[in-house]
């Protein structure tokens, strides 16, 4: 270790290769068996020996490697577990509040779009739900393209003026 | 289970990079640090005619009282480069920092040279006044402060 903390970098690199090789199983297999899945661990994994890496001026010799790797292995493991209900609680909030607004958006747009014929509604849903063109609305409703264009400018207009 | 090959490769690759980084961009840091520096030290020196400040402190007036003209370039070398290293040695990382330390050519090379060519360009004429006093004193004022921020890291950190 002392060798990988202060020699020049080609030997620390060396000093780390032969840190890794002795460690990086035990380690691994301590992660996996607190996430059981394979690509966590892995990732949990190299997070440690990243943090082992930008942290290694702050070993003491005093203690043994092993011991001081796997404080960092530990308290890597409960970050894991801690951002990830952080994440689920967030995500959570997330998608009650984005079903709360599209409730909201589907009772504005009743409310918008009840004046419209059922001809107009299924020409607005063609064009803004479906997203199709005017090419392919024109073939499906056997209508001219100009014809269409205009009748939708003129729904949406109405609808922005509230006059349907 | 084992660790797959592709983790291995990205462990052992991330930090060799880090513990080996590009020279180009370590080189471009320095120089940018050590130009920032350069124009801070010579706001206290009037040699140059290049002053950001007006501050009463007069470097060269100092060293000129202290020991003459060749302690005047030596000590300018010295205080010239030994400031610059402690600004890079704040800003790189610790192991961007050692990479310098083990490859003390590549940082004397670097830094005389921008010096030199940056006073140039400020003052063609006073730089013929430096001599290869300066020049020593340039040397010595990387490697010793270079020496001194390692061990001062080493010492901090036990």
């Amino acid at each position: 270790m002392v060798i990988y903390q202060q020699h020049s970098p080609e030997e620390a690199f060396f000093a780390f290769n032969e840190l890794y090789v002795r460690f990086g199983h035990k380690v691994f297999s301590y992660v996996l068996k607190k996430l059981r899945n394979q690509s966590d661990a892995e990732d949990l994994l190299q997070k440690i020996f990243f943090k082992v890496h930008e942290s290694k001026h702050l070993y003491n010799v005093k203690y043994k490697f092993e011991q001081w790797l796997f404080v960092i292995a530990r308290t890597s493991v409960l970050d894991h577990f801690r951002s990830k209900k952080r994440y689920e609680k967030k995500l959570g909030r997330i998608l009650e509040e984005l079903n709360h607004q599209s409730d909201a958006f589907a009772d504005l747009s009743t409310e918008l779009l009840s004046p419209l014929s059922e001809d107009q509604k299924e020409i607005l849903e063609m064009k803004y739900i479906d997203e199709m063109t005017y090419q392919e609305m024109a073939a499906l409703l056997n209508k001219s393209e100009t014809s269409l264009r205009k009748m939708v400018s003129r729904m949406m207009l109405n609808l922005k003026k509230g006059n349907v | 289970m084992n660790i797959s090959k592709k983790t291995n490769n990205k462990i052992l690759e991330t930090v060799k990079a880090k513990l080996m980084p590009d020279l180009k961009k370590i080189l471009a840091k320095v120089f940018a640090i050590h130009m920032a520096s350069a124009l801070l030290t010579l706001t206290i020196c009037p040699q140059m005619g290049f002053r950001l400040i007006q501050s009463k402190l007069n470097l060269m007036d100092a060293f000129m009282k202290i020991g003459g003209a060749h302690f005047c370039n030596f000590a300018c070398g010295v205080f010239f480069t030994s400031c610059s290293v402690s600004f890079i040695y704040l800003f790189l990382s610790r192991d961007e920092f050692r990479f310098l330390r083990y490859h003390p050519a590549v940082m004397v090379s670097t830094m005389i040279l921008t010096s030199l060519g940056f006073l140039l360009m400020l003052n063609p004429n006073a730089f013929v006044q430096f001599t290869f006093v300066w020049l020593i004193g340039a040397i010595v004022g990387v490697i010793t402060t270079m020496e001194m921020g390692f061990r001062l890291h080493l010492k901090l950190k036990s």
